[in-house]
């Protein structure tokens, strides 16, 4: 059981009330099914490349193969951690809502959020708390993800250069070049992760159970993302003022010559939306009729 | 077939026309090859530098294997992308005289040196190469650029230079000036969601692209085992 410690010094106070959120999230059984379902899609990913990933690579490079010939290890764990990253970062927002999108909710929907509201904590710090162990769960999330595409990539594969196919361009990347650039792109993945969190937040606090928050922010980034894979002019004018269209950022980090002003553009609207999202939870959450 | 009758018509009427026959196109081909053909291995260093407009890769290093007649092998750590054509194709063709016909059509100046145009026509049908047209200059016996025209791959430009061995015709350099249609792949293969488009709008895409290819380090002649032509 854990037991919160009230003290004077607000940093560790703070930091007490992170750690039962924290302890909140990992008491869930839902908080790890995002684990297991990255686990079993980079296996799979890995098990079906390492068997049939050399067709699979001849198909995409199609386009380049009739005029050259590529000489070299294609198929490698960059490669493959490349794949991976680009499959699921798509995929890893639902799983994120599937825990943030709970966090305010499931206190209301469990009738837990009256008696948190009687602690000396201002509601202020409770959401603050609570979106700092969504992010730290984002962080782990990603981490793992990380840890194992790269891992079990460079042992089934091993190393080599990064072919980064893009719809209309191909980037052939050296192999001591990829590290940093992966770190990096976690590091923005992580970013973009943070807005689906602090969204799902802000949903959550108007919700009474954690449903709605969850498929809302799963619906939200799956019709931004339809937008954002179609070519209708139209849609080209929507496009720059969805978050989804910057949360992809991270892939400029693979490109020769890094487009630094694209990057901090997207960084920084990335950021203004977290901080959108969670001033609003803050205004909403302060507000929040908990009697009813 | 209509296609090659019409083309070898065309150069034999230009041939005779500028008074040459085959047999001193030949016997020049002979002495051209004859410089290769005292090579019967070699190794040697590569910087590969690919210049394709939706290709984005920095000059790569790669170890080049050849052992006559025909074991060839390029070897890179990296990804190197290369020309499908082998760098002695067109030496494998001209060492077999029965396998083509050859026509010389005219002289120009190539870098301040007068040169002899070949048109050398595969008797096969079945072989990928429809037409090679060679420039040589005839003072060194040295093929210095060649266009290979064939049915997969479009038109191949290659430009050779030649510096301390040409006395084995082996290259310092060479310049493959390639056709490329535009690389496209749907973005649901690619994984390429909420992207633009790194092409820019209204920008003509150019139609070839270039692999500069630099060679070092020559070994030949040396003996080269077969080992290093197993595919890995």
């Amino acid at each position: 059981m854990f037991v919160l410690h009230v003290n004077d010094e607000s940093g560790y106070f703070m930091w007490n009330i992170v750690k039962a959120e924290i302890v909140k999230i990992t008491a869930k059984p839902r908080s790890y099914i995002g684990f297991v379902a990255i686990t079993v899609i980079v296996g799979l990913i890995h098990l079906a490349m390492y068997l049939d990933g050399l067709n699979y690579i001849g198909f995409i490079t199609t386009p380049v193969q009739t005029n050259f010939v590529l000489e070299g290890k294609i198929l490698n764990g960059n490669l493959v951690w490349f794949l991976i990253l680009q499959t699921l970062i798509i995929q890893i927002p639902l799983l994120v809502a599937l825990v943030t999108g709970d966090l305010i909710s499931g206190e209301g929907a469990m009738g837990t959020i009256r008696l948190l509201a009687t602690r000396p904590v201002s509601r202020g710090q409770l959401l603050t708390a609570k979106f700092i162990a969504g992010n730290v769960y984002v962080f782990f999330l990603l981490l793992w993800l990380g840890i194992l595409a790269l891992g079990l990539g460079l042992w089934f594969f091993g190393p080599g250069d990064l072919i980064v196919i893009k719809s209309d361009a191909l980037t052939i990347l050296q192999s001591q070049d990829t590290l940093w650039r992966f770190l990096s792109a976690l590091g923005i993945a992580f970013l973009s992760l943070m807005v689906v969190s602090s969204f799902s937040m802000l949903l959550s606090c108007f919700s009474e159970n954690s449903i709605g928050p969850i498929i809302s922010t799963m619906a939200v980034i799956i019709l931004f993302t339809i937008i954002g894979t179609m070519d209708i002019p139209l849609f080209d004018l929507i496009k720059p003022f969805l978050f989804t269209t910057h949360m992809v950022i991270w892939r400029n980090m693979f490109d020769q010559e890094l487009q630094w002003d694209e990057i901090w553009f997207s960084l920084s609207v990335l950021l203004a939306h977290i901080f959108l999202f969670f001033g609003i939870s803050m205004m909403a959450f302060r507000k929040k009729d908990i009697l009813s | 077939m209509k296609n090659l009758f019409i083309v070898v018509l065309v150069l034999m009427t230009k041939s005779l026309a500028i008074g040459q026959t085959a047999p001193d196109a030949i016997a020049l081909l002979r002495e051209v090859n004859k410089k290769f053909a005292s090579v019967k291995d070699y190794q040697v260093d590569a910087l590969i530098d690919a210049r394709i407009s939706f290709l984005k890769i920095l000059p790569q290093r790669a170890k080049v294997y050849f052992k006559s007649p025909d074991k060839f092998r390029v070897k890179s750590k990296g990804i190197a992308i290369l020309p499908k054509q082998n760098f002695d194709q067109l030496f494998q063709l001209m060492a077999d005289e029965k396998a083509y016909m050859a026509f010389v059509t005219g002289n120009e100046s190539q870098n301040g040196k007068m040169v002899t145009i070949l048109n050398l026509i595969p008797l096969s049908d079945t072989t990928d190469l429809v037409l090679a047209k060679i420039w040589v200059d005839t003072a060194r016996d040295l093929i210095v650029k060649s266009q290979l025209t064939t049915k997969s791959n479009g038109t191949v430009l290659i430009d050779y230079f030649h510096g301390n061995l040409s006395d084995y015709a082996l290259p310092d350099k060479m310049i493959f000036t390639i056709d490329v249609k535009r690389f496209k792949i749907p973005k649901a293969i690619a994984a390429d969601i909420n992207s633009k488009s790194t092409a820019e709008p209204n920008r003509k895409e150019p139609k070839t692209g270039q692999i500069i290819i630099s060679f070092s380090n020559y070994i030949f002649n040396k003996g080269l085992s077969d080992e290093y032509f197993k595919k890995d």
